[in-house]
C-alpha cells in the first residue's frame, strides 16, 4: 500500500512552488547542459576515433628539406614497415581583394588526397576547375567566407567551391611547435592538381606514413584500439626517427601521437567531459545540501507530528524516506527533463562550441547511456546519500524527544553568555549559531559560484595580460630563422645560434619544444651578460616547471633519446616563452657546432635581403599573439555564459538559505511584530546575520578562489598547453567579483525581505499551545 | 493477558541531580479494561504511559503486553511492537497539516494488516461530513476525534491517551470521552488514560493514583458511570 503520508509531498511542493520551480529550473538547465555536453562530447569522440579508420589517418609524418627519390622511399618503407604517401603542400597568403593580401593570413594548400588523410566534405563541392579552392570550414567561418565567394591566394583569384574538414588538421596548428593554433590566420585548403602546380610558392616535402604491419589502424577503431595504437606508435616512433635521419635532412618528424593538429582536439574533448562531470557533482552536492537543510527545518517544525507517527509505529526508515521524497522527485524530474533538453537543445549548443574551436568532421549523435547514468542515476544518488545522512542524524533521536519538541543532541549544551554585547549583537550571534549549518553551505556555495565567476572574469584579462607580456618582452620585432649562415645588410641585426630541444614528457606533462639560444656575451637584444657555461632560463620555464637558480633542467633531442642537462644560473624575464639562453661559445660546445656559425637573426627591422629558400620562418608579433586571438575566438561567448551561470547560482544559494533562516524563525519574527518591532527592525535582527555571512564569504572566497584556480591552473597548462601563460590576475577582477557578489546579495535580500514583511502576526498566536 | 508491569523504576539525572520518577511500579490491566491514571503534575503518569508505549525506557523492571516483554527490545522491535499493539492519543492532536481528515486516518490504517473499516469508524467518530477537510478547517474537538480515529483504525490492543481532553472545553471533552467509551466497548480495546481531571476516573474500570512516582491507589471501580453522565 502507498504510504499515505507521502500524499502530502505534491501539496508541499505546490505550497512552496516558487522555491521548487527555481531549484527545478536551475537543476534542469544545468543537468541539460552537462548531459548535452557529454552526449556531444561522446559523439564527437566516437566520430573522431572512427575517423582514423574512415579517413585513413596517417600514423605520422616527416618533412625533408629535399624531395626523396622512389628508391630511398622504398628503403625507408622497408626499414620501418610503413607505407609512405606524398603530402606536399604550399603556403600562400590570403586576401579578400587582390590589392589587400594579408601576409600574416596563411592558407596551406594541398592537392586532393585519395589514400591518406582523406577529406571530409562539409558543404558545397570539391574543386573541379583550376580556379577553385575548397577551404577548411572553421578557417572560412572565422574569416567570414561563404561557398561561392571569391578569395585571393597570392593575389590570384579563386572561387570557393566548398567547405571541407581535414582529419589531419582537426586543430589548425600551423606548426607542431606552436604554443597555440590560430584558426583566424591559418587554414588549410584543397585545389586540383593543375591549380596546385600553378601556385607560385615554396613546396614543402611532407610525407605521411601508415604502418603496414598486421596490427595497424585498419582494425576496429574504438577507443581501446586507439590507445593500443598510441602505445605502438610511442614504441616505434623513436626507431623511425633515427632511421629517417640517415636518408636526408629531416626538418620535422611528427609521429601521430605527438601531432597536435590531429591529437589536440581529441585530447581536449575527453578532458572537458571529466571537468564537466566534476562540476556537475559539486553543484548537485550543494543543491542536495540545500534540500537537506530544508528537510531539516521541516523536521524541526514538524517534530511533534513525527513523534506521534513514531509512537504509532512508523519506523525511522519510513519517516526518512518520506522527507527524502521531495528532493528525490525534484531531482529525478529535473534529470529526466534535463536529459531531454540535453539531447535536443544543449547537444547542439555543446557541439557548436566544439565546432567553434576545432575543425571537426561531420558527426552523428550516438546515444550515450553512460551520460544518462551520470546525469540521472549518480545525481539522484548524491541527493539521496546527502539527504539520508543529514536526516538520519536527526530522525535517529528517540520519539519522546520529538514529542517534547526537543531535538538537541546534547542535553546540557552550554550557550555562550555574550553578556558584554548589546542585545542586537547577541541576537544576531544566536541567529548565526542557530543557522550554522545553512551558513556553512552558503559559504561553500558562494566559494563555488566565485570559482565560476573567477573563470569567467579572469580569462579575458589573462589573455590581455598575456598579449601585453608578449609584446612588452619581445626580444626583437623580428626573429628570423635560417637553414644555413647567410649575411644580411639590414642594420642593427644580431646573429644567434638556435636549436630546439624537447622537455621530457610524462602522463602529466605534454611534450613541448624548448628554444635554446646561443647569443652574444653582451647582447643588444637579450638583457643579459653571459659568461662561459652560464645558463639562464626564461621565467616562463621557471614558473611552469617550478625551477629556480641552482636547479638542473633535463631536456632531450626531439627525435632521438639524447639528453642534455642544464644547471640554472639565473632566470631571465621572458614570461611567456619556454627558452634557455647561453653564450655562443657555450652553445657551440654543448651542441658541437662551429663557434662562428649561426642560424638566426634578432632584428627590429624587417630583413628582406635573405634568400627565401634559406628562411625557415620569421617570428613577429602576429605569430606571438595568435594564442590570444584563438582563445578569444573560440571561448568569447563562453566567458559570458560562465558569468551568467555563476551569478544565478550565487543568487539562488543565498536566496534559498536566507529564506530558510527566515522560515525557521517565522514564529519569532511574528512574535517580534506583536511586541512592536517594525519590519525594518526585524530585518536588522534576522537578515543582517545572513548579510554578515555573505559578506565574509565573498571577501574570504575571493582570495581562496584565486589559490584554488591557480592550483588547478599549473597542472592544466602542463598537461594541455605548450608554453606558459602567466597567471597574473589584475586587481580589478577581484574588485569586480566582490562588487558583483554584493549587488547580487542586495537584490536577493530585497526578495527575502518581502518574505519577512509577509509573515503575519497571527502566526505566533496560532502556534501557541 | 493484557498489560503487566512489574517492579518498574525510572529516574532522570545523575548523582545529586537524580530524580526518581517511577519507583517500584507494579500494575496489571486486563484486556478490554479502561484504566485511568490520575495524580498531580510530576507524579510520573506520562512517564509510565510513555514506557508502556515503548517511546521511553525504564531503568529496570518488566513491561509486557499480551505476554510480549518490551524491556529487552531493540529499536526495530520496539517500532514493530508499537505498530502491532498500540494506539496513541496526545493532548495536542499532532495531525499532519497538509493531509485531509480521511488521509490522516489512513496514516494509521497503513500500519495494520487488519485495519478497522474506515466508513464504519468515521461514522462512529461523527466526522463523515468533514472527511475531506484539512486539519486547519476543523475544530479542536474534531481534530482530537481524527487523532483518535488515526490511533484506533489499526485496531490496537491498547490505546494510550495522554491528557486527551486537556486542550478541549467541557462539552467537547465529554464528547471525546464518550467516543473513547464507545471504542472500548465496541472493539474491546484496552484504554489507558492519563489525566489531571479527577472526574474522568469515574468512567474507568480501573483507577490508579500516582504520587511521587509511586502507586498510591490501584483498584477496580465498582461505581463506574457512563461518560455522558460525567460532571465537573
Amino acid at each position: 500500500m502507498f504510504n499515505p503520508i507521502n500524499k502530502r509531498v505534491f501539496r508541499k511542493i505546490k505550497h512552496n512552488i516558487g522555491k521548487y520551480i527555481a531549484l527545478f529550473l536551475f537543476m534542469t538547465l544545468f543537468i541539460g547542459f552537462i548531459s548535452g555536453f557529454l552526449v556531444a562530447d561522446k559523439s564527437m569522440i566516437h566520430t573522431y576515433m572512427e575517423s582514423f579508420h574512415k579517413y585513413n589517418v596517417e600514423n605520422g609524418n616527416f618533412t625533408y628539406s629535399q624531395k626523396i627519390n622512389s628508391k630511398e622511399k622504398n628503403i625507408i618503407e622497408k626499414e620501418n614497415n610503413i607505407k609512405i604517401y606524398n603530402l606536399f603542400y604550399k603556403d600562400v597568403c590570403v586576401g579578400k581583394k587582390q590589392n589587400r593580401i594579408n601576409k600574416s593570413n596563411i592558407l596551406r594548400i594541398y592537392k586532393d588526397r585519395k589514400k591518406v588523410n582523406k577529406i571530409c566534405m562539409m558543404s558545397g563541392e570539391m574543386p573541379k576547375n583550376k580556379n577553385e579552392v575548397a577551404l577548411d570550414r572553421m578557417y572560412a567561418t572565422n574569416n567570414k567566407f561563404k561557398v561561392g565567394d571569391k578569395i585571393f591566394l597570392n593575389k590570384k583569384e579563386y572561387k570557393i567551391s566548398g567547405f571541407v574538414a581535414f582529419p589531419d588538421y582537426s586543430t589548425l596548428f600551423k606548426e607542431n611547435s606552436d604554443m597555440m593554433f590560430d584558426a583566424n590566420l591559418f587554414g588549410v585548403g584543397i585545389v586540383n592538381s593543375e591549380a596546385y602546380e600553378e601556385i607560385n610558392s615554396n613546396e614543402i616535402y611532407k610525407y605521411s606514413y601508415i604502418y603496414t604491419y598486421k596490427n595497424k589502424t585498419k582494425t576496429k577503431n574504438n577507443l581501446s584500439n586507439a590507445i593500443e595504437n598510441e602505445v605502438i606508435e610511442k614504441k616505434t616512433s623513436d626507431k623511425i626517427g633515427e632511421n629517417l635521419v640517415k636518408h636526408g635532412n629531416v626538418q620535422e618528424y611528427i609521429p601521430r601521437y605527438l601531432n597536435k593538429a590531429i591529437k589536440f582536439a581529441g585530447d581536449d574533448m575527453g578532458k572537458d567531459g571529466v571537468m564537466m562531470e566534476v562540476i556537475l557533482y559539486m553543484i548537485i552536492a550543494i543543491i542536495a545540501f540545500i534540500f537537506a537543510v530544508t528537510a531539516d527545518n521541516t523536521v524541526v517544525s514538524e517534530a511533534k507530528v513525527i513523534g506521534t507517527l513514531r509512537a504509532l509505529g512508523y519506523s525511522k526508515k519510513e519517516i526518512i524516506s518520506h522527507y527524502m521524497l521531495t528532493p528525490v522527485i525534484i531531482t529525478i524530474i529535473s534529470a529526466i527533463v534535463g536529459n531531454m533538453f540535453g539531447y535536443t537543445v544543449f547537444e547542439k549548443v555543446a557541439a557548436s562550441m566544439y565546432y567553434g574551436s576545432y575543425s571537426l568532421l561531420k558527426y552523428t549523435t550516438t546515444l550515450n547511456a553512460v551520460a544518462f547514468i551520470k546525469t540521472t542515476i549518480i545525481t539522484t544518488m548524491i541527493v539521496i546519500i546527502i539527504n539520508y545522512f543529514m536526516l538520519n542524524r536527526k530522525i535517529y533521536l528517540a520519539p519522546i524527544k520529538f514529542l517534547r519538541g526537543d531535538l538537541s543532541k546534547h542535553k546540557n549544551k552550554k550557550h555562550a553568555k555574550l553578556k558584554h554585547f548589546s542585545f542586537i549583537t547577541r541576537f544576531r550571534i544566536r541567529i548565526l549559531s542557530q543557522n550554522a549549518k545553512s551558513y556553512i553551505i552558503m559559504f561553500v556555495g558562494i566559494c563555488l559560484a566565485n570559482v565560476f565567476l573567477f573563470f569567467g572574469f579572469v580569462l579575458s584579462p589573462l589573455l590581455e595580460n598575456y598579449q601585453t607580456s608578449i609584446l612588452d618582452n619581445m626580444i626583437s620585432k623580428y626573429q628570423v630563422y635560417i637553414n644555413m649562415p647567410e649575411e644580411t645588410k639590414t642594420p642593427g641585426v644580431e646573429k644567434f645560434m638556435f636549436t630546439t630541444l624537447s622537455n621530457i614528457p610524462n602522463d602529466r606533462i605534454i611534450q613541448e619544444d624548448i628554444s635554446i639560444y646561443g647569443i652574444n656575451k653582451k647582447s643588444d637584444y637579450v638583457n643579459l651578460t653571459l659568461d662561459d657555461d652560464e645558463i639562464y632560463i626564461s621565467d616562463g620555464i621557471a614558473k611552469k616547471y617550478q625551477l629556480k637558480k641552482g636547479d638542473t633542467i633535463q631536456l632531450k633531442e626531439k627525435y632521438t633519446k639524447k639528453k642534455y642537462s642544464f644547471k640554472i644560473d639565473g632566470i631571465y624575464n621572458y614570461p611567456v616563452s619556454q627558452s634557455i639562453f647561453m653564450n655562443k661559445a657555450t652553445f657551440a660546445n654543448k651542441f658541437k657546432v662551429d663557434k662562428t656559425s649561426f642560424n638566426g637573426y634578432f632584428s627590429n627591422k624587417k630583413i628582406t635581403d635573405l634568400n627565401k629558400q634559406n628562411v625557415i620562418t620569421v617570428i613577429d608579433k602576429n605569430d606571438l599573439t595568435k594564442v590570444t586571438r584563438q582563445l578569444k575566438t573560440s571561448m568569447g561567448d563562453l566567458f559570458y555564459l560562465v558569468d551568467a551561470f555563476a551569478v544565478v547560482m550565487f543568487a539562488l544559494v543565498i536566496y534559498l538559505l536566507a529564506k530558510l533562516s527566515v522560515e525557521r524563525n517565522s514564529n519569532i519574527i511574528s512574535m517580534l511584530k506583536i511586541l512592536g518591532y517594525s519590519n525594518s527592525e526585524t530585518k536588522k535582527l534576522f537578515l543582517i546575520a545572513s548579510r554578515i555571512v555573505v559578506f565574509i564569504s565573498v571577501f574570504v572566497s575571493v582570495p581562496l578562489t584565486y589559490y584554488i584556480v591557480f592550483a588547478i591552473y599549473r597542472p592544466m597548462i602542463k598537461k594541455m598547453m605548450s608554453g606558459w601563460m602567466p597567471f597574473d590576475v589584475p586587481i580589478i577582477v577581484f574588485v569586480e567579483m566582490i562588487v558583483l557578489g554584493i549587488i547580487t546579495y542586495f537584490l536577493t535580500e530585497a526578495v527575502v525581505y518581502k518574505k519577512v514583511r509577509e509573515i503575519p502576526m497571527e502566526l505566533a498566536l496560532k502556534n501557541i499551545e | 493477558m493484557g498489560l503487566q508491569i512489574k517492579s518498574l523504576f525510572k529516574s532522570y539525572g545523575a548523582r545529586e541531580n537524580k530524580v526518581t520518577v517511577l519507583n517500584n511500579i507494579d500494575l496489571n490491566v486486563e484486556q478490554g479494561e479502561m484504566c485511568v491514571l490520575i495524580g498531580p503534575s510530576g507524579s510520573g503518569k506520562s512517564t509510565l504511559l510513555n514506557i508502556i508505549g515503548g517511546i521511553d525506557v525504564a531503568d529496570s523492571g518488566e513491561v509486557s503486553i499480551n505476554g510480549q516483554k518490551i524491556e529487552n527490545m531493540n529499536e526495530k522491535s520496539l517500532t514493530t511492537y508499537r505498530r502491532k499493539h498500540l494506539g496513541y492519543v496526545f493532548q495536542m492532536y499532532n495531525l499532519i497539516p497538509n493531509l485531509n481528515l480521511k488521509e490522516n486516518i489512513e496514516v494509521g490504517s497503513y500500519l495494520s494488516k487488519d485495519p478497522l473499516e474506515y466508513e464504519e469508524l468515521v461514522e462512529l467518530l461523527g466526522l463523515k461530513e468533514h472527511q475531506y477537510k484539512m486539519p486547519n478547517q476543523l475544530s479542536g474537538g474534531q481534530q482530537q476525534r481524527t487523532a483518535i480515529g488515526r490511533a484506533i483504525i489499526k485496531n490496537p490492543s491498547i490505546l494510550l491517551c495522554d491528557e486527551p481532553t486537556g486542550a478541549l472545553d467541557y462539552k467537547t471533552s465529554k464528547a471525546i470521552l464518550n467516543l473513547l467509551e464507545e471504542v472500548n466497548i465496541k472493539y474491546n480495546t484496552t484504554i489507558i488514560i492519563v489525566t489531571h481531571n479527577e472526574a474522568i476516573k469515574n468512567m474507568a474500570d480501573r483507577i490508579v493514583t500516582l504520587k511521587d512516582g509511586k502507586i498510591l491507589k490501584n483498584y477496580k471501580n465498582n461505581k463506574k458511570i457512563s461518560a455522558r453522565d460525567l460532571e465537573w
